[in-house]
This record gives structure tokens, sequence and C-alpha cells, in this order.
């Protein structure tokens, strides 16, 4: 062991760093400092460093070969955060949402793979639905992964439709009680070149006044119960704001709000698909008033129940 | 129709010089590779029989067994097919009777004789055109027409490191050829060792037609080289073992989901808002058949989970396809669909700057080139296309053909 470490040291003052030895030493630091998921997290933060998303993109010859000062420099410098537990995603400024690539920036909220499968409950409403206007909100839309997700396959699908003699027109509303997070759906919103079909809007979903009642709501609202908040990963509670999953009590504080909300701008028979605590679709029944009905329950793709379809029946 | 008339007046001539054309003309016509037009004529009327037969009984009848897995294995899909192949081989039958008959015809006028020896040259080139006719619609490239996508396996075999680096010249040598060809491929799963060689590599393939060229290419390559690593400048040889795997339109169900168990890296627990996680990683196992995909490509968790579904479906049917196969013991399959990856099929000679195929014993030069994926490369491969097209065919018809 003694001898290999000197090795180790001698070839790190001769200086030469190849994004192969850079990984190998960032995965050995980050096991040693108990870092989550060590050797993903080298793999992301150098890949991105050399501008490509996953490290198998990297051909083998581009491993091999000599790192400037500036990239060996920069490397050192996003790995070093991750020492802190910050999340890769705020550390690379990015991740992936279904097929969309979004800006991430802390302390917003960063969409989880679970709530990827929320998107095509949606969208297959929106097929079903006969409507030719059909207005949607979002509560609570961190960096516009839902709605921006829900909008982008809704035009690809126009597009590639030549058979439908009317297009149905899907205007969508995105609010978050955040300013930070509003600006951030407006650039994720600008990158993806849908700005003009996607409004967003800084409030709470209590104090949100709409002249026009919405078709459906959809969201992931804060949902856990306060008490379990101390019990997350490093990277949650030090990182991620708080508004984003403190869901009160039983979790069901902003839930709560947004069926209030639905009382006065939901229309009849209008829908609301939302992600839940893996607790909540047991429950969701003792909280709802009479006028909603619980009408489906999915399962993610981890098999735990997860969305919640609830219906605005009176 | 103008020589029977011309019978009716013989001229005198030496008849040597006449036979030598004769026999020259007929010679023309024959190769070895081409099965005999008398054997061929008996198995048409053998084919006209069976349509006969089977019309007149039905449910009762007893199809020869490689011919109706020759025509799909479904009894009435089977017969249709026949009904329409039959009409050519009477046809087949009658211009042989033609033929004969003109064989037979006995002259020493050395300008019927000619004219003759043109009838028969026609007669004998249209039937070959019949006969391929025939046999094109009645072995039709089956595995090809089904098949909508392909899954190329790349592992290293025997020789550690330098078989690592040869599988990855070989799977850079299949990238660039499907790409350049307009095939687009996701990987399925890829990895490397340190040195940059490959320990394993899949890539899920559109559309199928890429099966035509590549199925040839499963089996055990061999290399022969001098490896980067060697410092006396010996030769040594290693091996890559390759797998080109159809997929099949709708052939067979799609996988059960519930015969499917999910594994992903992160913890189990409730998930959600409650963990972040950035590992994609999705293992499928099929639990009947115990096959298992593992895949990481993407970053996002749905998409590698579709990719591995492709290709667990895919390694799925293709077992199923085989034990199938195995069970119905066709022609066809008799010689193949599953190729071992153990079957040495082809050797990569650096030394001598040769590529072999052992199946077909076809060879060319130039192993640089061969193995960049150019031209070079789609012309050996169509070469041996060729080749086991014609063999392929040759023993199918063989089969059919001694079956009564």
């Amino acid at each position: 062991m003694q001898q290999f470490r000197r090795l180790c040291s001698s070839s790190a003052s001769a200086a030469i760093f190849t994004p192969q030895s850079k990984l190998r030493e960032w995965i050995r630091r980050f096991e040693q400092a108990s870092v989550f998921e060590p050797q993903t997290s080298a793999q992301l933060i150098i890949s991105h460093v050399f501008g490509k998303k996953m490290i198998s993109q990297l051909s083998h010859e581009e491993t091999l070969m000599k790192i400037s000062a500036e990239e060996n420099a920069r490397i050192d410098k996003l790995c070093s955060k991750r020492l802190s537990h910050i999340p890769i995603q705020y550390i690379i400024g990015e991740w992936d949402f279904r097929n969309c690539s979004l800006k991430m920036k802390p302390p917003i909220f960063i969409p989880r793979p679970e709530t990827e499968s929320l998107v095509d409950l949606v969208n297959l409403e929106l097929e079903r639905s006969q409507k030719l206007n059909f207005r949607l909100l979002e509560v609570g839309c961190g960096s516009g992964a839902i709605s921006l997700s829900i909008l982008r396959e809704h035009v690809e699908k126009q597009e590639k439709s030549t058979s439908k003699p009317s297009n149905q027109l899907l205007e969508v509303i995105a609010i978050d009680v955040n300013e930070e997070a509003v600006n951030l759906t407006k650039l994720n919103s600008s990158i993806l070149h849908l700005s003009n079909q996607l409004t967003v809007l800084n409030s709470s979903v209590e104090k949100f006044e709409s002249t026009r009642k919405f078709d459906a709501i959809v969201s992931n609202p804060p949902y856990i119960p306060s008490t379990e908040m101390n019990a997350l990963q490093k990277e949650i509670i030090n990182h991620e704001s708080s508004l984003a999953f403190d869901g009160g009590k039983d979790g069901f504080d902003v839930i709560r709000q947004i069926i209030s909300f639905a009382d006065r701008s939901l229309v009849k028979d209008g829908w609301m698909w939302m992600e839940v605590d893996d607790s909540h679709p047991a429950t969701i029944a003792n909280i709802l008033p009479h006028r909603y009905q619980l009408d489906q329950v999915e399962r993610d793709l981890f098999d735990v129940e997860r969305f919640v379809k609830l219906v605005k029946i009176r | 129709m103008l020589l029977l008339r011309m019978i009716e007046t013989p001229l005198k001539h030496s008849t040597v010089a006449v036979s030598t054309a004769i026999r020259k003309a007929s010679n023309q016509n024959i190769s070895t590779k081409k099965v005999d037009t008398k054997s061929f004529g008996q198995f048409c009327q053998h084919l006209s029989r069976v349509r006969v037969r089977c019309e007149e009984q039905n449910e009762i009848y007893q199809w020869p067994k490689f011919l109706l897995h020759e025509l799909g294995g479904d009894r009435n899909a089977a017969l249709l097919k026949l009904s329409t192949i039959t009409p050519r081989c009477d046809e087949y039958t009658n211009s042989l009777i033609e033929l004969e008959q003109l064989e037979e015809i006995k002259s020493e006028d050395p300008e019927l004789l000619q004219m003759i020896d043109e009838e028969r040259s026609e007669m004998q080139q249209r039937m070959e055109e019949e006969r391929e006719e025939i046999v094109d619609h009645l072995i039709q490239d089956v595995d090809l027409e089904d098949c909508e996508a392909i899954l190329l396996e790349i592992i290293p075999g025997v020789g550690g490191l330098e078989a690592s680096l040869f599988a990855m010249e070989l799977f850079n040598t299949y990238n660039n050829y499907l790409f350049n060809h307009g095939y687009t491929f996701d990987p399925v799963t890829f990895v490397t060792n340190e040195a940059g060689g490959l320990q394993t590599a899949s890539v899920m393939c559109t559309p199928g037609d890429a099966f035509r060229l590549l199925r040839h290419e499963s089996g055990t390559h061999r290399v022969q080289r001098v490896p980067q690593t060697e410092a006396r400048g010996r030769i040594h040889t290693s091996t890559a073992s390759v797998a080109v795997i159809p997929k099949y339109a709708a052939k067979f169900d799609e996988l059960k989901t519930r015969d499917i168990k999910k594994h992903f890296s992160r913890p189990s627990g409730p998930g959600g808002q409650k963990v972040n996680t950035t590992n994609s990683q999705v293992q499928l196992i099929h639990t009947p058949t115990g096959i298992s995909v593992r895949c990481s490509e993407t970053r996002v968790l749905g998409d590698n989970l579709q990719l591995a579904l492709r290709e667990l479906t895919c390694k799925v049917h293709q077992l199923q396809s085989s034990a199938i196969a195995s069970q119905i013991n066709s022609a066809r399959y008799q010689h193949l669909t599953l190729r071992s990856r153990s079957d040495k099929i082809r050797t990569y000679n650096y030394p001598q700057d040769r590529i072999t195929d052992h199946r077909f014993h076809i060879s060319t030069r130039g192993v640089t080139s061969h193995l960049s994926g150019s031209t070079a490369f789609h012309e050996y491969m169509s070469r041996i296309d060729a080749e086991w097209n014609e063999s392929e065919k040759r023993e199918i018809l063989q089969q059919l053909m001694q079956e009564d």
C-alpha cells in the first residue's frame, strides 16, 4: 500500500494529467469523503469539463490525452465543490429531463427521474381531450421541467401529425412562489424556444388570481412531511430550497392549497395530476372534499405509488 | 416452330465440326454450381403434385416437412404461396419437354443444326431465368424480410489486453461502416478498460436491412500481429467475438411486464423528492430465461430503460426463435441463425496484410483499409454475402429436392 502511494505521488509531481488519471484521482477522493455516488459524480463532472454528457462519449484516445492547466484547474474546482455534497446538477449547471436539457441553479429544485412519468400521464390526457383550446396550470414549476417537456412534446406531436385537421391549442401557465425559480424557468423556456407558449408568474398558489378558469392542473408540489426533512441526503438539506419539498405536518399543506385554488379556478370535470409522497395515495382520500374524486393512482418507474389524479366532479 | 418446318429438308455436311459446335454451346450453360435441368424439372413436377394433392385432400394432406416450413409454416398461407409458384413450374416442365425434343432431333444439315443450337441456347437461357425465379419465390430471405433492427455485440476473446484492443478496433469498424451508410445506432452498453480496449459493447441498429451484410460477421474473429505491448516483436494471435442478432417485427409477443425485473442503481426506498441521484443505470432481467441486460448510456433513466428493454426483447426473441428452430429442424435452420459465437470465421493477418474468411474461403488484402469500415469493407462483405446467398439457396434447394 505504501509503495503504491509513493508511485502515485511521483506521477503527481511529474504533473501530467489525463481525463483518466483525474477520474481515478477524484473517485478515490470522493470515496474517502463518503460522497454519495462517487464514481458517477466524478464521471459526470469530468465529462462536463470536456463538453460531454457521459464519460462514454469521450473516445479512448481522448481520455489519455494530456489536459491543459486550465482544464485541470477546472476539474479540481468543480470536484472540490462535490466534497461539500453540492448536487452534481448545480456543479455542472445543467441536467436532462426527458428530452430537454435544462439549466440548473441553486437552490432551485432539481427534477427527479420519477417526475418524468408525470409528463406521460398529462400527455395522455391532452391526447384524449376533445377540447380545441386547453388551458393548463403548473403549480411550483421550479426549473420549468414539467411545463417545458409538456409543451415541447406537444409541439413535436403536432408537427408530426398531418392527419389532424384541427390542432389543439395548448396554453400553459406556470407559477412558482420563488422568484428565482420563475427566472430560471423563463431562461430554460428561451433556450428551448418555447417562450411564447409558456407564461411564467411569480406567485404562491394561495394568492394566485386568474380571470379565466383552467381545464387542468399539474404539479409536483412540496410533499415531504416536515418531520422527515432531517433524514434526507446532505445534497438536499444543505443545497436545495426547502420551499420546494416541505409539505408541512402531513405533507399535504400545498396540496390542500391547490385544491382550494381548484375550487375557484378549475372547470367542472377538470383534472389534476400530481406527484405525491409515497404515503399519500393511501391517505389522500381522507383530506379530499366531496367535490373531488380520486380517479386514478399510478406508479413511477421504481414501482412506487407516486401519482394521483383528482377530478372535480361538482 | 420455324425449326420443325426445316426438318423436312435435310442437307448433307460434315458432322465433326458441327458436333464440336454443339458441345461448345452446351458447355457454356453447364456450371458446376447449378442444379441440373432434369432434376429441377422433376422438382417442379413434385411441387405441382403437392399443390394438386393438397387441394384435393385439404386437412388430411401431409405436407413435406421442409417445404411447408420454407413456405412460412402456415398450411393455408403455404398453399396460397405454392399456387403462385406452380404456374412457373409448369412452364419449366413444358420448356424441358421441348428441350428434350430438340435434343432428339438427328440431322446432318449444318444450317439446321446451327439453328437447333441457337434455339437450345435460348431455351436453356430462358429456363435458367425461370429456375432462378422459381427459386427466388420459393426460397425467400425470410430472415431479412421480417428484420426491423439488429443488435450488434462485441466482446474480446482470447488474448488479454491485445484482444480487448482488437475488439475495440472491430467495434470502430462497424461503427464507421454503419454511420457512413446512414444507419442509426443506439449504443446500449459500452464498457472500456483502462488501456482503451473494449470490455463489452452492444449497439442497436436500424433499419433492419443492415442485417443483410452484417449477419455474416457473427462468430469469432482472429487477429495475428505484433501487439503494441510486445517488446520482442513476436506475432500474437488474439480473438474477438461478434454476435449480430436480428430483431423481428411482431413475430413474437412483447415481453410480459411481470416477467421483467428492473434494477436501478439508486437505493431502494421512497424516492421522489426525498432522493437526489445522478446514476441512471438500469438493469433488466427476464426471469423466465435469465437473460439480463444493463444500460447506462444516457442521463435520462427512462431512455436507458427503453434501450435496455429493446435489447432484452431482441435477445429473448432470438432465443425463442432458435428454440423454435431446433424444434422444426428445417433446411434453413439446420445450418444457422444462432451461429455459435465460438466458430472461427475470419482471420486478419497483419504480416501478410490479408483477411481470410474461413467459411467461404474468400480472401482480400488491405487489413487497415478494411478495418476503417470503408468501401473495401463493404465490397468484401458483399462478396461474402453473394457467396452465402448462392450456397445457402443451393443447400436449401437440395434439401427440398430430396424430400418427397
